[in-house]
């Protein structure tokens, strides 16, 4: 019976031509699945292609700053800020600077919380003392002027809203003064007051200041723009500097004074700064004279831009032996270690004029 | 040992197998058309399967399964249920015997035909079988009893164990 039911089995067969047309039908779908498996390939490799680039081309969008904000009390640091609004590099313009806060602690930070944790760390390691007032310069650069005013005013809002014996002053600054703090590996904002300084004194070079604290520079603006600078006698010097609250203001009052006295002298100022603090507490460096447009709005401090020297002539014309001449201030002889006495501001501030209060 | 590409191993399946497919067809779907059709079908999942045989045996084993599961699967589909069988040309047999005994083979039940099958031309044991179809060989057994018990009412006298 097995072999009657194999040969009955034995005559169902494929057709040649059916294995000719499976094989060819097979040998097809094989190159078709090859085809489709090269394509898988090539379409994996160029996402992955495209994905690198987006990515590489996401985290060098990521990386790239598009704002700056130079922070000194002094120690100076420059933070960098991409598009995101978040700080990506910082550079340390000083020693102090180094010691002061990591890169680390900073990046990924936003400005504002950056600028509050280096204040935190200025305050521990005694450049900010409890009972006096402390100057902090900011000075924002971004090639969208809008948006870098706008990182600086969270900036200055931040440090406001929590040091109430810092006084800061902010600033906007073009990319020429950028350029040339770079170039002498200063915060801008400090250049801006030095440059300030060189208007009152031909004398002061950026090299004087260079290691001087922003409050040291910001009372001897103050002193040099005072009347009786120039006309009382030696103990009639004595600059009254009181507390600080709205430097960017006082400092705009003095630029505005300077201006004005160069005008009439038809010399006009290299310097220009702006500031959008709102100035709600107006309290003098003494003894300044008010400007008569005292009352304007101080947030346009775009100055026309001058003939005069600049820092870079400045500092090639001056020397060191000018220093003395009014007042006795030697800024390049400071030292800018933190102040843990609590006597006064800094040595910079010492060298200034005894104060009549 | 030379790996087949390929091109190679379509033409080394066919070769071996294609008889063994194009039955297993046929005695399920009982029309030349449908069996090729499966055929191909059936050939064309090896090759997507791209599966790594341990031997021929493993290889045939697996035709086999594929092939029963495929043909189940077409038994059961509406298209095939709709489809007139009475066009289709007979098989030519060489004797009349012949044509009585594959007639019956091919009347027998899906689960006995697989058994009878199997058993008696492939020449599998009942525990292979068992294996092959997911059953118990008492199963197996009791399918191959039955299949016989329904040939031979079929068949009378031609039939003989």
């Amino acid at each position: 019976m097995i072999l009657k039911i194999r040969d009955a089995l034995d005559t169902i067969n494929p057709d040649r031509d059916l294995i000719a047309r499976t094989e060819l039908l097979l040998m097809v779908k094989t190159q078709k699945k090859k085809v489709q498996i090269y394509r898988s390939l090539a379409t994996a490799a160029s996402l992955l292609f495209i994905m690198s680039v987006l990515s590489v081309a996401g985290y060098g969008y990521y990386q790239h700053p598009v704002n700056y904000i130079d922070f000194d009390i002094n120690p100076s640091l420059d933070l960098q800020i991409n598009a995101f609004n978040r700080v990506v590099a910082v550079t340390y313009l000083n020693e102090d600077a180094e010691s002061l806060i990591s890169e680390d602690t900073l990046t990924g930070c936003k400005p504002d919380e950056a600028v509050t944790l280096i204040l935190e760390a200025a305050s521990d390691k005694g450049y900010i003392l409890d009972g006096e007032t402390s100057v902090v310069s900011l000075a924002a650069y971004g090639r969208n002027e809008e948006k870098a005013q706008a990182v600086l005013q969270k900036c200055t809002d931040a440090v406001s809203s929590q040091y109430e014996n810092v006084a800061v002053y902010c600033t906007t600054v073009s990319s020429d003064l950028k350029v040339e703090a770079e170039a002498v590996s200063m915060s801008a904002g400090k250049l801006c007051l030095i440059k300030m300084i060189q208007t009152l004194d031909a004398t002061a070079t950026v090299d004087d200041f260079r290691d001087a604290s922003v409050s040291s520079i910001v009372h001897r603006i103050a002193y040099l723009s005072s009347d009786e600078n120039t006309d009382a006698s030696d103990d009639s010097k004595k600059t009254v500097i009181p507390d600080i609250k709205d430097v960017t203001s006082q400092m705009q009052r003095i630029q505005e004074k300077i201006h004005s006295g160069d005008e009439q002298a038809g010399e006009p100022q290299s310097f220009h700064s702006s500031s959008q603090h709102d100035g709600t507490e107006q309290i003098d460096i003494s003894p300044l004279p008010k400007p008569s447009d005292n009352g304007s709005d101080h947030s346009n401090m775009e100055q026309p831009v001058p003939a005069s020297p600049t820092p870079t002539d400045n500092l090639q014309t001056s020397g060191q032996d000018t220093i003395s001449s009014t007042p006795p201030y030697r800024g390049n002889e400071q030292n800018n270690s933190p102040n843990t006495s609590g006597q006064s501001h800094d040595n910079a501030t010492r060298n200034l004029p005894p104060s009549t209060n | 040992m030379h790996e087949l590409t390929s091109c190679e191993k379509i033409t080394a399946a066919l070769e071996k197998h294609s008889n063994m497919v194009y039955r297993i067809c046929f005695l399920y779907l009982k029309n030349k058309e449908e069996a090729e059709d499966a055929f191909q079908d059936i050939f064309l999942r090896y090759i997507q399967a791209d599966m790594v045989f341990e031997s021929d045996e493993h290889e045939k084993t697996w035709l086999c399964r594929v092939s029963f599961n495929r043909c189940k699967d077409i038994l059961k589909s509406f298209r095939f249920r709709v489809a007139s069988l009475d066009s289709v040309p007979e098989p030519s047999y060489e004797t009349p015997s012949q044509s009585d005994v594959l007639e019956a083979v091919l009347k027998l039940p899906a689960k006995y035909k697989d058994a009878i099958y199997l058993h008696y031309y492939e020449g599998y044991t009942s525990a292979q079988i068992a294996k092959m179809l997911y059953c118990s060989e008492n199963a197996v057994f009791s399918q191959l009893s039955r299949g016989r018990k329904i040939l031979k009412e079929r068949l009378g006298d031609d039939f003989e164990d």
